[in-house]
């Protein structure tokens, strides 16, 4: 347990390491923002109050101290391109990739965990194998390209599903399958070879031996020790979900933060780059330290190490 | 400004409520870009301008044959030296937020445009006729700097739109629209849309569809897509290789029916006259000569535009032709002139372009390729582009930025596609003269047409414009697209300038069978 | 009614035989894919002719055909034709962002299992922050800063991967030097270099070859991911997502621009991925064994 309270101490020093890291590299970017709020025909006078009114003329060790300052106090500055504080326009945002982001999990862990159990039992059957080169190929694809045919056929040859944009149920359909793609494959793999490697135990070859089915030793006894690395894919898998998000987001139209990410980039808006950076980076960060927590709780092994 | 943002959210949370309580769907537009604001002056960007037309009026405007009519002016007439212009008001006009449209806050709002100080985005042709607006009476006065033949169409842009002094004093003008237009509007949400009702307290007459939904995507197979599965009953643009997919007798046809709207919008590339070895003109004019301008119409556009081979855009009245074989590459012609400069075996140079029109660029890559010119291609987002393109001459020189490619969106009016591009006052990072040409001898000329208000001398002066252009060519123009937009079957009114904006007020669905 | 056509049809698929090469068919999937990859790489624009790069205006779009297999894209340019090329591409991608990954990762994580306690957990926090940022936020922050183009995609794509060869590298070292073995090395006299290079090294290099072959997978995704966004491979090369991306503007008037460098990517991961799960397959059993 002293090893999880280390990790949680030594986060507020990683997010400081990770947000000067961010704003230097984001001020480093090429272009002026004030000159882009500007306008390209402003007069350099215009620029210049700009520049002060936005902090921008102090030397990047003062505006970075302001930055954590204020950022202390949930203020993240304002949004160049419509002027709203960054927090809100984050938390506008934020439901909808969270309700995406979810429903993907949800989605994975539905189909994986049952899929890794089922492909463990019966090791070696085609069930198996089916299972295995379709959770291969689903790694395997690009998501966008998944999401792209897949408006093409579902929403615009069959109509079965709407195009894009958030609405009712039925827009959650398409995304939260293409976002699901990859961390299902890893789940189901991750959880048939967890529970693999416990069917092999002494005490479940007691338990089979006694006359259990292979089915039964899973969900009775398998599952549970094999779903420690399941939890610790899924923690670690965050990066790459929001990743996948910044994609599925911009195809589908989806107004999360995931396309608040590319919408700021194309207009260079960076105190929203910087705050959705800085937030997703936290969010991976807590995610891991929960998982080590779970993992502690559920596997004394894990305790001791 | 948080008790601003909190108000904004309710309203936004309402808005789809709003849209059901009516007897009719609010008509959904979808554009490849959002909106860059709400302040029409502040803007330079056709899909803005769309979203922003149905809210604010001009005080003339031009209707879909494009005579100009009368709009928030009910009458005007100039001076006998046509410096003076007084536009009488019509009365009783009000803005959304309630507040009087009169002689005094038409004055305001065009004194705002020309105010130095505020340098809006859209504004610099203002700023550069207009001397002083005066209010008198019920009557507004406009002073010009100096004899403008086209002023007329100046105060029919949204940029001179009329906005209302309370939301500029708010300060509230750039994220929450208020004119006096149709539409009144509801919400800007960022990622998602605008929502726009319809104006009930409107002087003029009442709009048919009672609320207009604005999206985007900046992908061109989602704005087809949308079309066809009514996600959008209007989309623009329309990239051409979707044309033939509303053929008569294609199945989506009978969804959707493709329009197109002959553009004023001229391609073309600005080159830098300071660059070696583009400082010299043969070498600028051999790159001209290589392009197969027929070429990049049919493949890039699918026939939808037209070759453009000189400064003026096809249309316009006073324009040259291309002559014949000027559209097709004349790869012998420019390497003699390579050859001529001393730069027979060739050279590098890089072009900045928008990732829009990136496949521009390309087809040009391949076409220079004989020359031994080979392009690099710098593909930017919006932002970065308009910094690297309007860079002063040292930092393009650092950069090595020899070219930009895009496009002008002027209205038919000869003077804004001249003055903007080739005028030594308009270089870069003050004007459109991205490549910094500098030419006594054309701003002079240019400022000439501008003042002549006879046809014939006017028409010699633009002539001559021209020709000298294609001698310096400090640009090489390369097409007009035509605007292409799709509109859903039974929806009727729909209209696109020439400058490619959509005209969505005017638009009604047939009655449901 | 339905329960019982699925057991039916789980016991006559259970009756089947085994599949041919069943003892390690992802090893064969894998090795055959990659070997077609890299013989079609060599030998396959000798084969076809002509250049990736010639344009044809008139012809745009041409449907897949004899004369154009896999159809023409919206140059007129021959897709078959830039896919092999591009299939150069490819495997120089993975190339420069394993080199540049494995070559700092493996270096700084040999060297934190050997330092004292200190200094490894700092580099292990050092390289915790870098793997919390997710990968494609932390390519767009680079390329941001870079300025677009293929090479600094890939520095992108390998600056988030090195922290998994860190981990992976001083894991390994941790674990054998705990050993009997190189306690035993240590007793003689051996220094830290000679053990750290002529002993732990060499037993490492099985599971960095599998790690290599995992991440290049990713690696061809990634690439894919950012030209989608516009930042990776810069015109005219045909590199593969870009093809895919600018053939996504087309979708819904003609398939094949998009649809042909989507299927060749999906079998060049799948390939790397089966020959990756393969090697490790071998590897865990060789090691139990």
């Amino acid at each position: 347990m002293s090893r999880l309270l280390r990790r949680a101490a030594a986060l507020p020093l990683i997010m400081l390491g990770v947000s000067a890291a961010v704003f230097v590299a984001i001020h480093a970017l090429p272009g002026d923002p004030a000159r882009l709020m500007a306008g390209p025909q402003a007069p350099e006078s215009t620029i210049m109050a700009l520049r002060v009114r936005l902090g921008l003329d102090q030397p990047l060790g003062a505006q970075y101290l302001h930055f954590l300052e204020r950022a202390a106090h949930g203020d993240f500055g304002i949004s160049l391109r419509d002027g709203s504080p960054v927090s809100t326009v984050i938390v506008e945002r934020l439901p909808y990739s969270l309700a995406l982001g979810g429903l993907a999990y949800l989605l994975a862990l539905l189909v994986g965990v049952p899929g890794g159990a089922f492909a463990a039992a019966r090791e070696g059957s085609w069930g198996d194998r089916l299972l295995m080169a379709a959770t291969l190929v689903g790694a395997s694809l690009a998501g966008f390209w998944v999401a792209l045919l897949g408006m093409e056929v579902f929403a615009v040859r069959l109509r079965w599903l709407p195009l894009m944009g958030a609405g009712d149920w039925r827009h959650y359909v398409l995304p939260a399958l293409v976002l699901s793609l990859l961390p299902m494959a890893m789940i189901l793999r991750m959880t048939r070879a967890g529970a693999r490697e416990v069917l092999r135990q002494d005490y479940i070859r007691t338990a089979r031996a006694k006359g259990l089915s292979p089915w039964t030793t899973i969900t009775r006894h398998a599952l549970r020790n094999a779903l420690a690395p399941v939890v610790t894919v899924v923690a670690l898998n965050l990066g790459g979900l929001i990743s996948g998000a910044v994609v599925t987001e911009t195809v589908f139209d989806w107004p999360g933060v995931g396309r608040l990410l590319v919408d700021s980039v194309r207009y260079r808006d960076y105190p929203v780059i910087q705050g959705v950076t800085l937030l997703s980076v936290l969010g991976v960060l807590l995610a891991n330290l929960l998982a080590e927590g779970v993992i502690a709780r559920f596997d004394p092994k894990a305790r001791g190490a | 400004m948080l008790r601003f943002t909190a108000g904004l959210v309710c309203v936004a949370l309402l808005a789809p409520f709003a849209a059901r309580a009516a007897d009719d769907a609010p008509l959904t537009v979808m554009l490849s870009e959002p909106p860059r604001t709400m302040d029409p002056a502040d803007q330079n960007a056709t899909e803005t301008a769309s979203v922003l037309e149905p809210f604010y009026e001009t005080l003339l405007k031009r209707d879909a044959q494009g005579t100009i009519q009368p709009g928030l002016a009910t009458s005007w007439r100039p001076s006998a030296d046509r410096l003076v212009w007084t536009f009488s008001i019509r009365p009783g006009v009000r803005f959304h937020d309630g507040a009087p449209c009169d002689a005094a806050a038409v004055t305001r709002s065009l004194q705002r445009l020309i105010d130095r100080k505020v340098a809006l985005a859209g504004a610099s042709v203002y700023r550069a006729v207009i001397a002083s607006v005066r209010q008198d009476g019920e009557a507004v006065v406009v002073i010009l700097a100096r004899p403008y033949a086209d002023f007329l169409s100046l105060v029919t842009l949204v940029q001179s739109a009329i906005v209302s002094p309370i939301a500029v004093e708010g300060g509230e003008l750039s994220h929450r629209a208020d004119g006096t237009g149709p539409f009144r509007f509801v919400s800007w949400r960022a990622g998602e849309n605008v929502f726009a009702t319809r104006n009930r307290g409107y002087w003029g007459v009442a709009p048919a569809i009672a609320a207009i939904d604005w999206r985007w995507s900046p992908e061109p197979s989602v704005l087809n897509m949308a079309l066809q599965t009514g996600d959008a009953d209007v989309v623009i643009p329309l990239a051409p290789v979707f044309g033939r997919v509303y053929a008569p007798g294609q199945s989506a046809a009978a969804l959707a029916t493709v329009k197109r709207q002959r553009s004023a919008a001229l391609f073309w590339l600005a080159l830098n006259t300071r660059l070696k070895p583009l400082d010299d003109a043969r070498v600028r004019r051999a790159l001209s000569l290589a392009i197969d301008r027929r070429a990049l119409v049919t493949g890039l556009l699918d026939g939808f535009g037209a070759p453009a081979c000189h400064a003026l855009t096809p249309d316009v009245p006073d324009a040259l032709p291309c002559g014949a074989g000027e559209d097709r590459a004349r790869i012998d012609m420019a390497r003699a002139l390579l050859k001529e400069a001393g730069q027979e075996k060739g050279f590098s140079v890089s072009v900045v372009v928008q990732e829009p029109e990136e496949p521009i660029a390309e087809a040009l890559q391949a076409m220079w390729r004989p020359l031994g010119v080979v392009l690099s291609i710098r593909r930017q987002e919006a932002g970065v582009w308009v910094q690297s393109a309007f860079a002063p001459p040292e930092e393009k020189a650092r950069e090595e930025t020899g070219m930009a490619l895009t496009s002008w969106s002027a209205p038919y009016v000869s003077d804004l596609q001249l003055r903007p591009l080739y005028t030594t006052g308009n270089s870069a990072p003050h004007g459109a003269n991205l490549g910094f040409y500098n030419n006594a001898e054309i701003d002079r000329m240019i400022d000439a047409a501008a003042q002549d208000n006879q046809p014939a001398s006017r028409h010699e002066t633009l002539l001559a414009i021209q020709s000298t252009l294609d001698r310096d060519a400090p640009i090489v123009p390369l097409f007009t697209r035509d605007t292409l937009y799709g509109v859903r079957n039974g929806i009727s009114g729909i209209w696109a300038a020439t400058e490619g904006s959509i005209r969505v007020v005017d638009a009604r669905r047939a009655q449901a069978q | 009614m339905i329960t019982m056509g699925i057991q039916r049809l789980a016991r006559l698929l259970r009756r089947l035989p085994a599949l041919p090469g069943a003892k390690e068919p992802e090893l064969l999937i894998g090795a055959v894919l990659c070997g077609v990859a890299v013989l079609a790489a060599l030998f396959g624009p000798m084969l076809l002719g002509g250049d990736p790069a010639a344009q044809d205006l008139f012809h745009v779009l041409q449907p897949p055909s004899w004369s154009h297999p896999c159809g023409t894209d919206a140059f007129g340019r021959d897709i078959l034709l830039r896919l092999v090329y591009g299939l150069r591409l490819t495997i120089m991608e993975i190339a420069v962002s394993l080199v540049v990954a494995a070559g700092v990762g493996v270096p700084v994580g040999l060297c934190a299992g050997m330092a004292p306690a200190w200094l490894d957990s700092a580099i292990m926090t050092v390289s915790d922050v870098v793997f919390a940022f997710p990968g494609l936020i932390l390519a767009l922050l680079v390329v941001s800063l870079m300025g677009p183009g293929l090479f600094h995609a890939l520095l992108a794509i390998a600056a988030f991967s090195i922290p998994v060869y860190i981990r992976l590298a001083r894991n390994l070292t941790v674990s054998l030097r705990h050993s009997v073995w190189v306690e035993a090395l240590q007793v003689l006299g051996a220094s830290r270099a000679r053990i750290l290079f002529l002993h732990i090294l060499p037993n490492a290099a099985t599971p960095l070859l599998v790690q290599a072959t995992l991440s290049s997978g990713t690696v061809v995704l990634s690439a894919a991911s950012l030209s989608f966004l516009g930042l990776g491979a810069q015109p005219p090369l045909p590199e593969w997502g870009t093809m895919m991306s600018d053939g996504r503007n087309a979708l819904g008037a003609a398939f094949w621009p998009c649809l042909f460098p989507g299927l060749a990517i999906a079998a060049a991961v799948i390939g790397l991925n089966c020959l990756g799960d393969g090697l490790r397959d071998r590897f865990d059993s060789s090691s139990r064994r």
